[in-house]
């Protein structure tokens, strides 16, 4: 979706770098993220994906650039001081917290929330039975499928109401049923304003869910574009398509 | 309210009845007494143990504590008991406070600086000024002798313990402690303030034992640092609380009533092989009942989760 003429991008990244001893994971990335919006970031393995995403949440802090969202920089926040602001996220493998139940795992984004407990614990309730959990909201967390914890994790950023999601490789190793509950979960958050940005190997639901694809190559940006555009560009196709 | 929650509520309250009778009743004083201190102990460890996943090897530091205040403020500075009691809390408190930045260690780094610790404090008493502490005599407080006052004393904080992880675990902080517990660094992604949320926690998990402390003092009427400072209290609390089932509200309150009868049961028996039984019980524990009997249960007939949780 093209962002709007005049319009601050929701997220904007510019100038951002992290190493891990000599390795530069992120060298100089700059990305601007419109609201409303699915933004795909692909690359082989060790390109600086997920690097980019813990960046953006506070798990890593960058060594030089600024992130900022909605003119609020981000770089020296803690974690639970992003997710307050707004922003959630998935894991590329689920965390789910194992010895607690699947209904408190899905309220865990909202304890500090004003709403009324018993309020939350029933939208918590006709979450799970949307994505057809409703009978697993007393089981452990450990108790679950992966894809089934990788639901739990959208489901949270759904329940915080976060404005932008941080999605790390959701569909990785999720039953084709699963992954179709995903889709529909991603577009129907989507229509009501969510942001979201994608990592995933999984091209056919970056093509069916991304505006535009950004494609990482050892920590910097080799492409970008809708999926005609990156399917024909020949660096993207040597680095990562083959 | 179901008939398990109904049954557990009124087995509690005839537990409670019979407590508060025992005084009355031809039965040992100390055995009650120490029974409701070891519930107590079991009950605050399970906060930052259970909840939390943090285990303070040298917790017997906030207990010792407690006694020395009580002991030092009636002794040196004529405080009243009840007044004394209450500071032995605060400065317990205080003291996990200053000792809140070893939080950020986990694992057994964590469990051996805070063995550590205790280890400095029993030490730093018993080298303060013979005058203060009386040495590694100790300080007596024969005068203040009220067993009777200072077992309801014992029974009125038990019960407060109880209803402190009662509350713990059915607020918001349990949730965010459980989560903490499992998954820190996915808890603070989810916006749970981690450091404040786990200071919480410790800081109530350290004022029990250290009001225990000083009412324990006040029972016994006598304190020395090698056993204010005994780690054998940090032992028996730990597998007290383990083998009732950490992480549950009423788990350490079985572990310890079981567990303390049947190490009274073995001392009046087999006193010289009082420590050996009790740690073959640990070794029997953590093969055969790593989650408790709580744990166990609950993993057998999850329906009990309303009750145990």
């Amino acid at each position: 979706m093209p962002e709007p003429m005049g319009m601050e991008p929701l997220l904007k990244i510019k100038d951002l770098e992290k190493s891990f001893g000599g390795v530069k994971a992120l060298d100089g990335i700059s990305l601007d993220i419109p609201e409303n919006s699915v933004t795909a970031v692909i690359g082989p393995n060790g390109s600086g994906k997920t690097t980019f995403l813990n960046c953006i949440n506070g798990i890593y802090v960058p060594e030089k650039g600024s992130i900022t969202y909605r003119g609020k920089s981000l770089v020296g926040r803690k974690p639970h001081e992003i997710a307050v602001l707004g922003i959630g996220r998935t894991f590329q493998v689920a965390r789910v917290f194992k010895k607690i139940s699947v209904i408190d795992n899905v309220l865990a984004p909202v304890l500090r929330s004003k709403k009324s407990p018993a309020r939350l614990r029933e939208q918590a309730v006709q979450l799970l039975k949307r994505v057809g959990m409703g009978d697993l909201a007393q089981q452990g967390g450990g108790d679950l499928s992966g894809g089934q914890q990788k639901l739990i994790e959208l489901l949270r950023a759904w329940i915080a109401e976060s404005d932008l999601i941080l999605l790390d490789e959701p569909f990785a190793g999720v039953h084709p049923e699963l992954k179709a509950r995903f889709y529909g979960e991603i577009r129907e958050m989507r229509r009501t304003g969510k942001t979201f940005v994608l990592i995933s190997h999984d091209m056919k639901s970056v093509y069916a869910l991304s505006d535009e694809i950004v494609v990482f190559d050892l920590g910097k940006i080799i492409a970008r574009g809708k999926e005609e555009e990156i399917k024909a560009d020949k660096r993207v196709i040597d680095a990562y398509l083959g | 309210m179901n008939r398990y929650s109904a049954l557990a509520w009124a087995s509690i309250a005839a537990g409670l009845a019979f407590l508060f009778v025992v005084p009355l009743l031809p039965v040992s004083l100390p055995y009650f007494f120490y029974m409701m201190f070891w519930i107590t102990m079991a009950c605050a460890f399970n906060i930052i143990y259970g909840f939390v996943g943090y285990l303070p090897f040298g917790y017997v530091m906030f207990y010792g504590v407690g006694t020395y205040v009580t002991a030092v403020l009636w002794s040196r500075f004529h405080v009243p008991i009840p007044a004394a009691i209450l500071a032995s809390g605060c400065i317990g408190t205080a003291l996990a406070l200053a000792v809140a930045p070893t939080l950020r260690l986990r694992g057994i780094y964590f469990a051996i600086v805070n063995f550590a610790m205790a280890m400095v404090l029993r030490i730093l008493v018993a080298n303060l000024p013979f005058e203060w502490s009386g040495g590694s005599f100790g300080i007596t407080l024969s005068r203040a002798y009220r067993p009777l006052t200072s077992y309801y004393f014992m029974l009125g904080l038990m019960v407060l313990s109880g209803l402190t992880v009662l509350w713990v675990s059915r607020s918001r902080l349990g949730v965010a402690l459980r989560c903490i517990r499992d998954d820190a660094a996915a808890a603070s992604v989810l916006g749970i303030n981690v450091p404040v949320n786990r200071l919480k926690a410790w800081m109530i998990a350290a004022a029990i034992p250290s009001v225990a402390g000083g009412i324990e003092a006040w029972f016994t009427a006598i304190v020395d640092p090698a056993t204010s400072f005994n780690m054998m209290v940090t032992a028996k609390t730990i597998v007290y609380a383990m083998f009732g089932g950490l992480g549950t509200v009423i788990g350490p309150v079985f572990g310890a009533v079981f567990m303390y009868g049947l190490d009274d049961f073995i001392w009046g028996r087999f006193p010289v092989l009082n420590l050996l039984v009790l740690g073959l019980m640990i070794v029997f524990l953590i093969l055969f009942m790593p989650r408790g009997i709580a744990g166990t249960a609950l993993r057998k007939w999850p329906r009990l989760r309303q009750v145990v949780k």
